[in-house]
């Protein structure tokens, strides 16, 4: 009797997990034919479709005068595409970012950003902006970005392995990074010339304005060599998620894991805003949504979330193209007025005990 | 693989529409020089094309014009021109359709007469200020340089983008990136039409690229008028009798170091930075290391931050005077040279910063050495650059706030 | 003050009609028994061409105009335009005939043309702003549609 009841509840479960998925890929779907259509050019819809037809199959669609003239192909294929596909990729890299930083801290706010990942990559991009040093020439800001990043997240292994891998411990470690970064940047804003300023400003407000088909390879490259050993060791996360002790005695290498996790969190994260500056809230909300949606299971939480989080940067993106008509506000800033309705709902939610 | 058929895709309709000839357009025999018979040649054939009913290959009107251009500016050659990023450019037509996000450049643009007709986006800075480009008003707005609107500078089809050579160097280089996948056929040239040091030769370089080197030489003659008569009289004054300067910038407090445009400024108008022995571009320095170094002039600079007033669009003087008697009621600053002297001086960072430095500096050399340049009116000059040279209908009795005190 | 900007707005005068010269092409005739000379003063255009036709009655007598800038067919000539002021032909036929000369001149810098022997440039040189075809109001709606779904799901619980 138990059993069947039991049975019939992970059946719908998994029923409500498909259907989840299944709408998450048909909006994304929906919202790439938006996206590829929007932008100051004012090409006609049909062109857009056109278009990417046209550079797919070169030579095999006959373009009208008016494409050839307005550059349709070169628009879309140059610089909507890429842009649209980046969206897609790095909201689903952030959000599995923030899925996974979730589990290790298990804290349900943290994100991407709270072990002092953002603020480190900010100071990496204004150091390269403002004083014009850096690792790789000719790629200042972003090798500056990543490698700041990187550091931050290796600072946050090697305090933990001294002091202990906790949640709460890492958490004092990323707070005590994300001063320290914070303060430098600061410092090379107030000797900056007000370009300089400006540009940095720029980064941090976090924008897909830069992307390329170049940027994108790399990112997809990465986020496809990273997801795969995240799911296949998603229920080392389940098992986390119960506390240290239950871990262990369920066999999972804690400490190891932990590093792994968060290591493999901080390399999607860095890879992809070293590229767009720092977009935030995407690693926050998407896992809470999914959560709140199909529950903690992290083995379909995290493709889920990724999805939540690919529609999130898309739709922000597209709203940050149409809301000042000629203009193209920042994805990043966006994203945080998207917060807002979330975190109001969340507070509305609330009843304390 | 993406990328390869974007790349086929532009080839085949490149190819498609009319020829992006690298060529010398006319050049018959192909030797690379336009000569004179050719263009004759060129021109017969079209001529009979069109109205003698001749069954000749004509060339285009396009290529017509282009090669009339080409032999008329660039002796029948294709031009070979190194931008202010010392980056080097061929070309073989002129450049028709110019995308420019400095407005700077757009300035020195009209100083040497290119017709606004051939720019057909200029940055957003550019559409905002209606009063100094009023014939602009109805060009694309391109954004700017850090945050550019990509799909503006594609729809308008430039041939050429002007960009910033020393200043947002990534920016820049994220742009030409960007723009060249989307249209390759697009060049890109740096200016920064503002330098002092690079000036005359960024004058003749944009001269020569767009076919205005006599309206370049025109101009370069007014602007050395201003500039040389001022070196040379500075130039016998020993460094250590250079009257001791201080300035500041809209920001109380925040003057200008060794390297920035504004120390070089004072350097060419024969004063002495007091604070050029600092390393940091734009300090905030310590009132009491002014009172200390004691300069001889004031040099304030309003027209941004908190003190947005002044420029073409204000005639009142009041906030400048407010600012002049700010100044020198701070406490213990009537013990400084300048203000006891009555010689502090407001100025308009447009009338000293941008390619309209040059009146800046006339304007500090009076301030410095009034005895030396008794004949140098700073306000003609700027009256001359407005109605001459950009083509203004402006009038500097009537309108504008740049300077304070003026006594006319 | 004063005499300053009286020096200004001559220099200004001086300055902006030097080089905002009409541009024109003139022809001037002087017959002398059968031979018609014809002279075309060209002002303001360094690079152009210039096609006169010639009337029916009147045969072609040669030009100075240089051999390869100029082109004889039927009663039309063409004459390439390259930094010349004045281009001299002659024409055999009666002086009367001179009045029904006909031609047309173009610049080619400016990309003007007109009539010779009437003032200013008939047609002017254009740019051609390419025009930008509007989009219907799908984006709008359609995005509109794609976030009430997404927050649809979001508030359900």
């Amino acid at each position: 009797m138990m059993a069947d009841t039991g049975m019939q509840e992970y059946a719908r479960l998994t029923e409500k997990r498909v259907l989840f998925i299944s709408a998450l890929v048909l909006i994304l779907i929906a919202l790439v034919g938006v996206a590829v259509t929007l932008g100051s050019a004012n090409l006609p819809v049909a062109d857009s479709y056109l278009a990417i037809l046209a550079g797919l199959f070169p030579g095999a669609v006959d373009l009208p005068d008016r494409m050839i003239e307005s550059n349709a192909v070169g628009i879309v294929w140059g610089w909507r595409l890429h842009r649209v596909l980046f969206a897609i990729v790095g909201g689903f890299g952030l959000a599995i970012a923030g899925t996974v930083m979730q589990g290790v801290l298990r804290n349900p706010l943290a994100s991407p950003f709270t072990l002092g990942i953002a603020s480190a990559a900010s100071c990496g991009a204004s150091i390269a902006i403002v004083l014009g040093a850096g690792f790789l020439s000719g790629y200042l800001v972003i090798g500056n970005a990543f490698l700041f990043a990187m550091l931050a997240a290796g600072a946050i292994y090697g305090m933990a392995r001294l002091k202990g891998m906790g949640g709460e411990t890492m958490i004092l470690a990323g707070i005590a990074l994300m001063y320290l970064f914070s303060a430098i940047t600061s410092l090379l804003q107030y000797l900056g010339t007000s370009e300089k300023v400006q540009e940095v400003v720029f980064w941090m407000f976090g924008s897909l304005d830069k992307s390329s088909w170049p940027k994108l390879t790399i990112v997809t490259v990465v986020v496809a060599a990273v997801v795969p050993p995240l799911l296949w060791r998603a229920w080392d996360l389940n098992a986390l998620a119960e506390g240290d002790e239950v871990a262990k005695s369920r066999g999972v290498p804690v400490e190891r894991s932990m590093a792994g996790f968060m290591l493999a969190a901080s390399l999607v994260t860095a890879v992809i805003i070293c590229f767009t500056g720092t977009i935030g809230f995407i690693g926050l909300v998407a896992p809470h949504i999914t959560r709140m949606a199909i529950g903690a299971d992290y083995r379909t939480l995290i493709p889920a979330s990724g999805l939540v989080g690919a529609v999130l940067l898309l739709g922000a993106d597209c709203l940050a193209r149409m809301v000042v008509p000629g203009t193209i506000l920042p994805v990043g800033i966006m994203t945080a007025f998207l917060g807002i309705p979330f975190f109001l709902y969340l507070f509305m939610r609330r009843r304390d005990a | 693989m993406t990328r390869k058929l974007l790349l086929l895709a532009c080839c085949i309709f490149l190819l498609a529409g009319s020829a992006a000839a690298e060529a010398v357009p006319c050049d018959r025999d192909g030797s690379g020089t336009l000569t004179a018979s050719e263009l004759a040649a060129a021109i017969l054939d079209s001529l009979d094309a069109r109205f003698m009913g001749g069954t000749v290959q004509a060339p285009s009107p396009d290529d017509l014009r282009d090669a009339a251009f080409v032999y008329e500016y660039w002796d029948g050659k294709a031009l070979t021109i190194t931008d202010s990023s010392g980056r080097t450019t061929t070309l073989t037509r002129p450049l028709k359709r110019i995308a420019v996000f400095n407005s700077d450049t757009v300035e020195m643009m009209r100083s040497i007469g290119v017709e606004p007709d051939r720019v057909v986006g200029v940055s957003k800075y550019t559409l905002d200020d209606p009063t100094y480009f009023p014939e602009y008003r109805g060009k694309a707005n391109l954004g700017s340089v850090w945050s550019p609107d990509y799909e503006q500078a594609a729809a308008v089809r430039p041939d050429a983008v002007f960009l910033y050579a020393t200043i947002s160097q990534s920016s820049c280089d994220d742009i030409e990136k960007t723009l060249a996948s989307i249209d390759p056929s697009i060049r890109f040239f740096r200016f920064d039409s503002y330098r002092p040091a690079a000036y005359a030769v960024e004058v003749r370089t944009m001269g020569l690229l767009l076919g205005k080197a006599e309206g370049a030489e025109r101009f370069l003659a007014f602007h050395g008028s201003v500039m040389d008569t001022v070196a040379e009289r500075i130039a016998s004054i020993p460094t250590d009798d250079r009257v001791p300067v201080y300035l500041e910038s809209w920001n109380d407090y925040k003057s200008a170091g060794k390297g920035s445009g504004y120390d070089e400024k004072i350097e060419l108008a024969g004063g002495r930075n007091i604070f050029s022995d600092t390393t940091i571009e734009y300090p905030t320095v310590d009132p009491e290391a002014v009172i200390s170094r004691n300069p001889d002039v004031i040099v304030k600079i309003v027209g941004a931050g908190e003190l947005v007033f002044g420029g073409y669009g204000d005639d009142d003087s009041s906030s400048f005077k407010a600012v002049h008697r700010a100044i020198e009621s701070r406490p213990v600053w009537d013990q400084i040279g300048a203000v006891r002297g009555g010689r502090v001086h407001i100025i308009h960072s447009d009338a000293i910063g941008g390619p309209e430095y040059f009146i800046g500096v006339a304007y500090m050399a009076t301030w410095f050495y009034p005895d030396l340049f008794p004949d140098l009116d700073p306000r003609a000059v700027h009256q001359q650059y407005l109605s001459e040279f950009q083509r203004l209908d402006y009038d500097l009795d009537e309108h504008g706030m740049f300077v304070y005190p003026y006594d006319g | 003050m004063a005499p300053k900007r009286a020096v200004l707005l001559c220099v200004l005068i001086f300055l902006f009609t030097a080089p905002v010269t009409a541009v024109s092409v003139e022809r001037t005739l002087t017959s002398s028994e059968n031979d018609l000379e014809v002279t075309l003063t060209v002002t303001g255009i360094p690079i152009g061409g210039i096609v006169e036709t010639i009337p029916d009655g009147c045969t072609w007598a040669g030009t100075d105009h240089p051999d390869d800038q100029t082109r004889v067919s039927g009663q039309n000539v063409a004459f390439a335009v390259i930094g010349e002021e004045a281009i001299r032909y002659r024409v055999q036929g009666p002086s009367e005939a001179g009045e029904e000369i006909a031609g047309t001149w173009e610049n080619l810098q400016t990309g003007e043309s007109g009539v010779v022997g009437s003032d200013g440039p008939k047609t002017s040189g254009e740019v051609a702003q390419t025009a930008t075809p509007t989009a219907p109001g799908f984006e709008w709606a359609a995005a509109l549609a794609a976030f009430a779904v997404v927050f649809g799901r979001r508030c359900r619980r």
